[in-house]
């Protein structure tokens, strides 16, 4: 029988156990929280219809920022194997240098009696930046180390941000530089497919979209592009055939920069505050973005930068609220009889994955028995936990990402 | 007595902790050193025996116990962790719950040094045990981005969880480092001044004596560690981990000892340095101090010793230094000094100054010295890793093979 047979070759030793536990507890927090959250909605406890509309418009704002910043992580690392620390610097000169453009619009008066032509004055100094700061840290830093083990660039790249994070300090001072309002109308809240959305954001998001498409057309259809794919496929024969490979290197740290001056626009757009501290923790999230949605893939990244600006404005109001109702004793009693059904038959048939969701259902059964609910301290301040959860649950169950890696074989996960 | 030096005629004498006559002397001579320091002995470098360098070196003691460890992880085994400040937060957080006095708003046991200290060490060890099985699935750089997820879970805790950090802008007190056998008066104690053995001593020098002990201690389990099975097992799981297992190596039982001792040796080491410090905020845990000894083993030497404690006394005495040297030429600035030149170039004097971006003072435009530490740590970071992959102990083996050979080229 075939089923026995796999049964043999599948080796089911303490760290599968542990990680299935793992994976229960977590399936089983956020089918609590969300099932929580809908029941709270209907006892009237839980979040307004707009406030939900808000926070998914907020998310999605938030989340293509993070996707542009995603799109360099991801390219650098399909081509050169390693994490640019960096990145999230890069995004923060950008911005920063916007900043000074702005505010000498804002003093001049270009700033409201043209805002258009003001901002995409604006984003052309900051595009420009950030991709002459990423090409002048490849230069520097990271073309010396080319052929060293991975470990060695990735710290580099933690030695350059905390460079250009103390040298932006030393330039420009701590204090948080606020850019100019935007005009009026442009805060106006427009209805889109029966979303309210702030003016602003629906920029952040067209402006985005807009980026990434030009992107993977250039990418996809360019003979630069064609040679940067070649070269994160194998970069010896893509020397041979012809490709130079410092070249198409420089350029994608290039493209990547700009990409991130483009998100630092949409930051200031977003949160008008920039200081030295701004890009780290985006820088972060945005690598958490591209795990999450297959490193190396285009799509994936931007996918990734989506979902999980969903996932942070969305998890802690929403899962996480949910944990304070509830399981009533009845559907606990239900869920476990269940959840003891399916494990039943899952051993039977030798099938481990049942089995998680089965134990999901008997979490469920003694949650419910026990009466548990959950207040967790500080739902708010949960964002970056909610992120970090998001990354360790991937990289753990799949990590590949969500939409696939797409990598030379050696440097898969 | 052998015939040439490095002739090793049998298995027990190249296995041995200190192999040649020079080795043995070197480390006598540096035991002697050691323990001169705090008595202001050393003609030259008496001013060590000052309370504000006494510290630094009671804290470099305390960071190079944590180094030994992240080196055992990440330097023999392999695995990148960018966790280690999550483990010694740990360790220092169960030190404070069983040693500290309770308080209105904190728990707290007032147990003995005895208890408290193993016990932050297994607490972080336990820890480092769930930890390790993730390192199985996921290598290489990811593992380095689950354990940093790892350091932003803990600070969202230390935060939250005021009855085991206390307030988060104003941390709570940690027992101070005394020995008794029971709750009640010491026996020993570390952390008052008063003479030992007719010499008197302060606080500082005492608590430097015990960390040295300590840091000693540690220094031969790791090297004991690296030298048998089980060091061997893992530098074959860093090397390749597919070949290891096929040799035999057991892939997972490897890693897990990896993770567990090394969140040992971070648990004691946050336990003893939130102890000498006596007081400390939830956001001491941060990724900085995580970089901070990725930085010490990377500048030290990757997977040696001697490199790693080299490493920690470069990476905690540098700002000192870097602060010495600043005030020195701003004080030739300030009284036109022979060297006042040289300072002009980058001390500010007045606010409008464009070319001095070093500013003594702590608020103002331009870098306050902390700032031009993280600069200048980030800048020693890159220029280590290009020009000098095995750091400082790539640097000395260098000097000491010239030396060896010395009038002769080899």
């Amino acid at each position: 029988m075939t089923t026995t047979a796999e049964r043999a070759d599948f080796r089911f030793n303490w760290v599968d156990s542990f990680l299935l536990a793992l994976r229960i507890a977590a399936i089983f927090v956020v089918v609590w929280g969300t099932v929580g959250a809908l029941a709270l909605g209907f006892v009237g406890e839980g979040l307004s219809g707009s406030a939900w509309k808000d926070l998914i418009v907020a998310g999605l704002a938030q989340g293509s920022m993070y996707g542009l910043i995603a799109l360099g992580y991801s390219m650098v690392y399909g081509v050169l194997g390693f994490i640019n620390f960096a990145h999230g610097e890069v995004f923060m000169a950008g911005a920063m240098v916007g900043f000074f453009v702005a505010d000498y619009f804002f003093t001049s008066g270009l700033w409201v009696s043209n805002f258009v032509i003001a901002i995409l004055i604006v984003l052309v100094v900051a595009v420009a930046t950030s991709t002459f700061t990423a090409v002048l840290i490849e230069k520097v830093a990271y073309r010396p180390l080319r052929n060293s083990p991975r470990l060695i660039p990735l710290i580099t790249s933690i030695g350059v941000s905390f460079f250009l994070q103390n040298a932006v300090l030393g330039l420009v001072g701590p204090a948080v530089k606020t850019y100019p309002q935007a005009p009026t109308w442009l805060s106006q809240k427009i209805s889109v497919l029966g979303l309210q959305i702030e003016g602003t954001k629906l920029l952040v998001i067209v402006i985005a979209v807009v980026s990434m498409i030009g992107l993977w057309l250039f990418v996809e259809r360019t003979k630069t592009g064609r040679a940067m794919r070649a070269v994160a496929e194998d970069k010896e024969i893509a020397a041979l055939m012809g490709i130079d490979v410092d070249r198409t290197i420089v350029t994608t740290f290039a493209v990547g920069g700009a990409m991130a001056g483009v998100a630092g626009i949409l930051w200031a757009l977003l949160f008008r505050g920039v200081s030295f501290i701004t890009g780290f923790l985006p820088g972060i999230k945005a690598f958490t973005a591209a795990v999450l949605g297959g490193i190396g893939n285009l799509v994936g990244a931007m996918a990734g930068g989506v979902l999980l600006g969903l996932f942070e404005s969305l998890g802690p109001n929403v899962v996480l609220r949910g944990l304070r109702w509830e399981i009533p004793v009845s559907l606990g009693i239900a869920a476990l009889a269940a959840g003891i059904g399916v494990a039943v038959l899952a051993w039977r048939r030798g099938r481990v994955s049942v089995a998680s969701v089965a134990g999901a259902l008997i979490m469920l059964g003694i949650a419910g028995i026990g009466q548990w609910s959950i207040v967790i301290p500080g739902l708010t301040q949960l964002k970056d936990v909610v992120a970090f959860s998001a990354l360790v649950l991937v990289l753990i169950f799949k990590p590949s990402g969500l939409f696939g890696e797409q990598l030379a074989d050696e440097d898969r996960a | 007595m052998r015939g040439r030096p490095n002739l090793f005629t049998d298995y027990e004498s190249e296995m041995a902790l200190f192999p040649t006559t020079t080795k043995r002397v070197a480390v006598a001579l540096l035991l002697i050193f050691a323990l001169l320091v705090p008595l202001g002995a050393i003609p030259g470098l008496s001013f060590l025996q000052e309370s504000s360098w006494l510290v630094l070196i009671n804290r470099a003691l305390v960071f190079a116990i944590a180094a030994l460890g992240l080196n055992l992880l990440t330097g023999v085994a392999g695995q990148v962790s960018l966790g280690h400040s999550f483990f010694m937060a740990v360790g220092a957080y169960t030190a404070v719950l069983l040693g500290g006095a309770p308080g209105k708003t904190v728990w707290g046991l007032e147990l003995p040094i005895w208890i408290w200290l193993p016990a932050a060490g297994i607490a972080a060890a336990i820890i480092g045990i769930i930890v390790a099985p993730t390192a199985v699935r996921v290598r290489g750089l990811y593992l380095a981005f689950v354990t940093l997820g790892l350091v932003f879970i803990g600070l969202h805790l230390w935060r939250n969880f005021g009855k085991v950090a206390g307030g988060p802008t104003t941390g709570r007190p940690w027992p101070p480092l005394e020995f008794a056998l029971w709750k009640g008066d010491p026996i020993i104690s570390f952390a008052n001044d008063g003479p030992w053995f007719g010499v008197q001593l302060t606080s500082d020098a005492k608590t430097y004596f015990f960390l040295l002990v300590a840091v000693i201690l540690f220094t031969l389990v790791a090297k004991n560690l690296m030298r048998t099975r089980i060091g061997r097992a893992w530098a074959a799981i860093r090397d390749r981990d597919i070949a290891a297992e096929i040799m035999g190596v057991n892939e997972v039982r490897g890693k897990t000892q990896a993770f567990a001792i090394s969140s040992f040796y971070a648990g004691i080491a946050g336990a003893l340095f939130a102890v000498i410090l006596g007081r400390l905020i939830p956001e001491t845990w941060d990724l900085l101090l995580a970089v901070e000894f990725i930085a010490i083993i990377l500048i030290g030497g990757a997977g040696t010793i001697a490199g790693t404690l080299l490493g920690t006394f470069f990476v905690v005495l540098i700002p000192r230094i870097v602060e010495d040297i600043t005030f020195f030429f701003a004080d030739q600035v300030a009284n036109q000094g022979p060297l006042a030149w040289l300072g002009d170039l980058f001390i500010r004097k007045s606010p409008d100054d464009i070319l001095g971006f070093v500013s003594t003072g702590a608020a103002g435009p331009g870098l306050s010295i902390f700032q031009l530490n993280v600069a200048l740590f980030g800048v020693l970071i890159i220029v280590f890793l290009i020009a000098e992959p095995l750091g400082l102990y790539g640097i000395w083996i260098r000097v000491r093979n010239y030396w060896k050979g010395w009038p002769f080229t080899y």
